[in-house]
């Protein structure tokens, strides 16, 4: 049986942007007891989480925060990337390099009696 | 930022009048701890503000929610609107101070709710136990969808995915560990919490 020869195109086809991985690491939390920081036991858990190819828009991963209120994705992009919580309308950018987003909620004072 | 400090309202005793009726009445509810809340200290809170008095910090203040990208103003997630089986309510903001839920029984109209400020993870809403308002959080099912609309617009929706008696001072309900609604009614000796899991969070 002859081998199968492979030709290469005359014309190949242009390479696409070249894609990294970018990862975006972000951590939701209830600062509790109001000191400006996320402490262990504050994160919010099962927030739904969305990232998009920031300049195509087009969906590359989804999610839920997990049981410390942290969502960690690693997609292969060509760019930066947007990670977006829909829940509390939160959104921003994370470059190509990646990123932390610290996302943190001021508390208020809740009730201690029911009317 | 600052806190107050989280405060005890003002409590008095009441006469255990009708509890078993009700009982009666919302048979078809999980109930947690019911000999417990028949011998508990009934709490009502005394002199507190009307339920439509503006807080000292409604809608209009700018930030409760930050990252690095910023601030996410209020309006896109303070409701202004819930519907439940259809129907309306409007959303008025109260601010609990010291811990004490201002609420008085009777100034809330029929078509009106009170969101706890601030409860942006898990919302809190209040809703007089009226027999209207009592019969349609009792009939709720899992298959109900509850739309929460906030200032900007934006609705988020829910499923009901449960409902429970529990003292009033059980505030463990209150939690802003999850997002959920715990929709709450108003001036029963005893609450039924109704926690609802999001069905979405919108766009």
């Amino acid at each position: 049986m002859p081998p199968i020869l492979v030709r290469p195109l005359p014309t190949p086809t242009p390479p696409g942007p070249v894609q990294q991985i970018v990862t975006a690491d972000l951590r939701v939390s209830y600062d509790a007891n109001d000191n400006s920081a996320a402490d262990p036991g504050e994160g919010v858990v099962g927030l739904p989480v969305r990232v998009y190819d920031d300049v195509t828009g087009a969906l590359l991963a989804q999610g839920f925060t997990d049981d410390s209120g942290r969502a960690v994705v690693s997609v292969a992009a060509a760019g930066p990337i947007r990670v977006v919580v829909p829940y509390l309308s939160f959104e921003t950018t994370v470059p190509s390099g990646g990123a932390t987003i610290p996302v943190l909620i001021s508390p208020r004072d809740l009730p201690d009696q029911i009317p | 930022m600052s806190q107050s400090p989280h405060l005890r309202g003002s409590r008095t005793t009441a006469t255990d009048y009708g509890w078993r009726s009700r009982r009666t009445d919302l048979s078809g509810a999980r109930m947690c701890g019911v000999g417990d809340y028949a011998v508990l200290p009934l709490a009502l809170v005394i002199g507190c503000r009307a339920c439509h008095a503006a807080p000292t910090q409604g809608p209009s203040a700018p930030v409760l929610v930050a990252g690095s990208a910023g601030s996410i103003p209020l309006t896109l997630t303070a409701p202004s609107g819930i519907e439940i089986k259809g129907r309306q309510f409007k959303v008025i903001p109260v601010e609990v101070a010291k811990g004490a839920w201002p609420y008085q029984r009777g100034t809330l109209a029929g078509d009106k709710a009170v969101w706890v400020y601030g409860t942006l993870i898990n919302y809190v809403i209040g809703l007089e136990a009226s027999p209207d308002a009592t019969m349609l959080l009792q009939d709720l099912t899992e298959a109900d969808v509850i739309k929460l609309t906030t200032y900007s617009g934006r609705a988020v929706l829910f499923r009901y995915s449960g409902r429970q008696w529990v003292t009033v001072d059980k505030t463990d309900v209150f939690r802003q560990m999850r997002p959920g609604l715990t929709l709450v009614l108003l001036g029963e000796r005893a609450m039924i919490g109704w926690c609802l899991g999001q069905l979405s969070g919108g766009r």
